[in-house]
């Protein structure tokens, strides 16, 4: 589930709140611990204890509801109606310094917001905000409470809580198939954190695959129905992080533009921007079908209420947007630090916002991440029967993957198939999808489109 | 998997089709195989025809009952149907027309099931007789929604490439992104028309032809109409028609009622804000009114004429397994081209005995005798019919 929920609905299931606002003051006090278990998460131990600290403040509806996606068995009631008290217990971050930069007054809760006209760079940098956001603040639960990871630790038999949950019934085989199979989530795990910040991963999906609004929004909705599938149907938690949003995403974009849309790409083409090779898109474009349960239609009120509250979400937690230019990060300090402190950098500034946008972009070719590979699902299962271990180390490669001077440093696995070649003959490529506008398409010069590699974009030289 | 594959029933571009049985339960099923392309992934088709067909629960639509992964492709579980319309209307009518009451309950069910998927927001886009599933008890159901997609979500990006050609509102020949509902109630009357006559009523070769066929019945709008229609869309606006007048319908159509030929009017407007809705269409006289030479009893309520007598004993009464291999040479594979359709139950087949392929095979037999008369009046709508799930 969506951290949306709850910053608007503070109210809600107490319940669950009290062992989740426990674990938000847990991350300091823990992760040393827990780090140790967890070598793959180890090193960003140390130094993130010290950027979660409160000036860094996680909202605490975040991590409260973030909370509920490690939450055991019973299912946190996920109802969106949430009343949208825009008034979540903001911590005592100064106001920020400006609100955001477009016309559409974020600070009069719109119902009349029309999603439909919403400047999609706007729509996307709040998108990018909140799932960066949620997406650090559960790395941070996972380093806190190892032991609740769902992807880490738990090898608890899927199958022995399955049955009982009188949702199971309703599904398709193939969804109980793979929620039954934790490899199924797993597949959405990248080895590391990819380095392209969300925004501009979005963005870049958004120039090379145009698509409208309500494709993007439609993500949270989806994010939404999984975990709280997964939840209600096995009472595992399906947990949005850092190292799967990405995967979520371009998976996401794929599946919801080819069901919305009259106009959509090859999965070639989504596989290229997404910067993943084919075959794992098309894994990973199943899974989400399957992890939804093929339930993608949205109703319009329900899709509008995810609107109004993104923009909500962003009003409540302006971010320092100061330096909200289109390719810039514009995202949540903490969050940024939560990234950063895995690539081991700027450790020891809880409030680095400025050494970490300078880091990122002012120097981006002075990144030292020596690998973002990532590794094929099989690979990912293998090493989750053998014990996890995802460090800086260069992956594990499958044995038919190149390892060559250029490396692959993709959110995908380490399947270099997406050469410079193909992506110039992509990039002009007219499908047969393009019904309707597949100018699109080809407003997108080769020349670009060859430039911009996945491999480039998706790693920091 | 849990299920029995049986013949094959029919191949598509990106599926195929077999009949199937249950080992549980030993119900008869279609079983539309999924081929998962590896440009492609998973087909838009079979995303939409999976998402939307799970919601949409209707006694009129093909019912989806389960979907199966297996490590290459995706199975979809359909209730099995024996024939399309197509099918049946050259099989069982006469030259293709079906006799007036069969009309009639195959054209009340057509509507709503249209009108139960644009209650849920969703077109079908792609409504022909191929594409109507007709079950041994008489029952037509809605089938292949790979065009069909969900229109609540204003998503303007609306392809007018849809609909096959000859059941295509002329709106959307003319261009139009912006049709909605009224493409699917176009399409009804172009099968309504069909039943009645036996043969498509508008064959154009391409678009523009389409457009003319439909016009020299229907009757070129004037400029100000199309104007007014495509306000929005001027390069559609100023096009300039051969001007037609408007046919009389019962011309093109002798053998329709005066009842028949009026809501065959009100479905082949060409203003699509003209066009009535499915849901009103079923309140048209045409099946309300009890004045119509019909067999009904007097005062039988909306929605209470049975289906065509598909449940009447052969006279000849085949034993069962006889009747089987019979029905199954008589489903032609074409039938199943693009969808995925099935009913089942071969247990309850069996008990009782009366199945289709005798009807069928009457039919060979007494050849141009309209099928349906002996059973109407007889039978009771199923109890289902007007109920939305």
């Amino acid at each position: 589930m969506l951290a949306l929920v709850h910053p608007f609905n503070p109210s809600s299931d107490v319940a669950h709140r009290t062992p989740s606002s426990s674990s938000r003051s847990r991350p300091s006090t823990h992760r040393k611990s827990s780090s140790s278990n967890q070598s793959s998460l180890s090193l960003t131990s140390a130094s993130s204890s010290t950027s979660l600290s409160t000036s860094r403040h996680l909202p605490p509806s975040i991590s409260t509801s973030t909370r509920h996606i490690h939450a055991p068995p019973p299912p946190p009631p996920l109802r969106r109606q949430a009343s949208r008290h825009p008034s979540p217990p903001r911590a005592a971050r100064p106001p920020s310094p400006q609100p955001l930069p477009p016309q559409p007054s974020p600070q009069t809760p719109p119902s009349s917001f029309d999603i439909h006209s919403y400047p999609s760079p706007e729509l996307l940098r709040l998108l990018a905000s909140l799932l960066t956001q949620i997406a650090a603040t559960n790395d941070n639960l996972d380093h806190a409470s190892s032991s609740s990871d769902p992807f880490l630790t738990q090898p608890s038999s899927p199958t022995a809580t399955v049955d009982h949950l009188p949702i199971w019934n309703t599904l398709t085989s193939a969804s109980r198939a793979a929620l039954s199979t934790p490899s199924s989530t797993l597949t959405f795990h990248a080895r590391n954190i990819p380095t392209i910040t969300l925004e501009a991963y979005l963005l870049r999906i958004l120039k090379y695959c145009p698509t409208t609004n309500e494709v993007f929004l439609s993500l949270l909705v989806y994010f939404d129905r999984m975990s709280k599938l997964s939840a209600d149907a096995t009472g595992r938690s399906f947990v949005i992080d850092s190292y799967n949003i990405h995967r979520l995403v371009i998976a996401g974009v794929t599946v919801a533009s080819k069901f919305f849309s009259d106009v959509f790409y090859t999965n070639s083409r989504y596989a290229k921007v997404g910067g993943l090779p084919l075959a794992e898109l098309n894994q990973l474009e199943l899974q989400f079908l399957l992890l939804n349960d093929f339930r993608l239609v949205i109703p319009g009120d329900e899709m509008q209420r995810y609107a109004e509250q993104l923009i909500l979400f962003s009003s409540d937690s302006s971010p320092p947007s100061s330096s909200s230019s289109p390719s810039t990060t514009a995202v949540p300090t903490h969050a940024m630090g939560a990234i950063d402190a895995f690539g081991a950098r700027v450790h020891d500034h809880p409030q680095a916002t400025t050494s970490y946008y300078h880091h990122r972009h002012g120097a981006p070719e002075s990144e030292e991440e020596p690998e973002t590979e990532t590794e094929a699902e099989t690979e990912t299962e293998t090493e989750t029967d053998g014990g996890w271990t995802t460090d800086d180390e260069p992956t594990i490669r499958p044995a038919h993957s190149t390892v060559g001077s250029e490396d692959s440093r993709s959110i995908c696995s380490a399947q270099d198939d997406a050469g410079d070649t193909e992506m110039d003959t992509a990039a002009g490529e007219k499908t047969p999808e393009h019904i309707a506008k597949g100018e699109d398409g080809e407003r997108t010069p080769d020349r670009h489109f060859g430039k911009m590699t996945p491999d480039e974009i998706m790693a920091s030289p | 998997m849990n299920y029995i594959q049986l013949e094959k029933l029919g191949e598509g571009t990106y599926a195929t089709v077999y009949k199937g049985r249950s080992r549980t339960t030993n119900e008869i099923v279609a079983l539309k195989e999924i081929h998962l392309d590896a440009e492609e992934g998973t087909p838009s088709t079979a995303i939409r025809e999976i998402s939307l067909m799970k919601e949409l629960k209707h006694v009129n639509i093909v019912r989806l009952h389960d979907v199966i992964h297996t490590e290459t492709k995706l199975v979809l579980i359909f209730e099995y149907c024996e024939q399309d319309l197509k099918k049946y209307m050259d099989k069982n009518g006469d030259r293709g027309a079906l006799d007036p009451n069969t009309v009639r309950s195959f054209m009340y069910q057509l509507l709503k099931g249209t009108a139960f998927c644009h209650e849920n927001q969703v077109l079908h886009r792609d409504l022909k007789p191929q594409n109507l599933l007709i079950n041994r008890k008489g029952e037509l159901k809605l089938g292949d929604f790979g065009l069909a997609r969900a229109f609540g979500v204003p998503v303007n990006t609306f392809s007018n490439e849809v609909v096959t050609l000859w059941y295509r509102a002329p709106d959307v020949l003319l261009g139009s992104r912006t049709y909605s509902t009224s493409i699917d109630v176009w399409s009804c009357g172009c099968i309504f028309a069909e039943m009645i006559s036996g043969v498509p009523l508008f064959r154009g070769r391409d678009n523009q032809d389409q457009l003319l066929h439909i016009m020299r019945v229907i009757g070129t709008p004037s400029e100000q109409q199309i104007k007014t229609i495509f306000k929005d869309a001027p390069d559609i606006a100023n096009k300039q028609f051969p001007r037609y007048p408007k046919m009389n319908l019962q011309q093109v159509i002798p053998k329709a009622s005066p009842h028949a030929l009026d809501l065959l009017e009100r479905l082949l407007k060409f203003d699509p804000s003209e066009r009535i809705s499915a849901t009103e269409a079923l309140s048209h006289p045409y099946f309300t009114s009890t004045a119509s030479s019909s067999p009904f009893p007097m005062g039988a309520p909306p929605g209470s004429m049975p289906p065509p007598s598909f449940n009447f004993p052969h006279p000849h009464g085949l034993p069962p397994q006889h009747q089987q291999q019979q029905m199954q040479q008589q489903i032609s594979a074409q039938a199943y081209q693009r969808q995925a359709q099935n009913i089942p139950i071969f247990g309850q087949h069996n008990a009782t005995a009366i199945p289709v392929h005798a009807q069928q095979q009457a039919q060979h037999v007494q050849n141009q005798v309209p099928l349906a008369q002996g059973g109407f009046g007889a039978m009771q709508y199923p109890a289902q019919y007007g109920h939305g799930r």
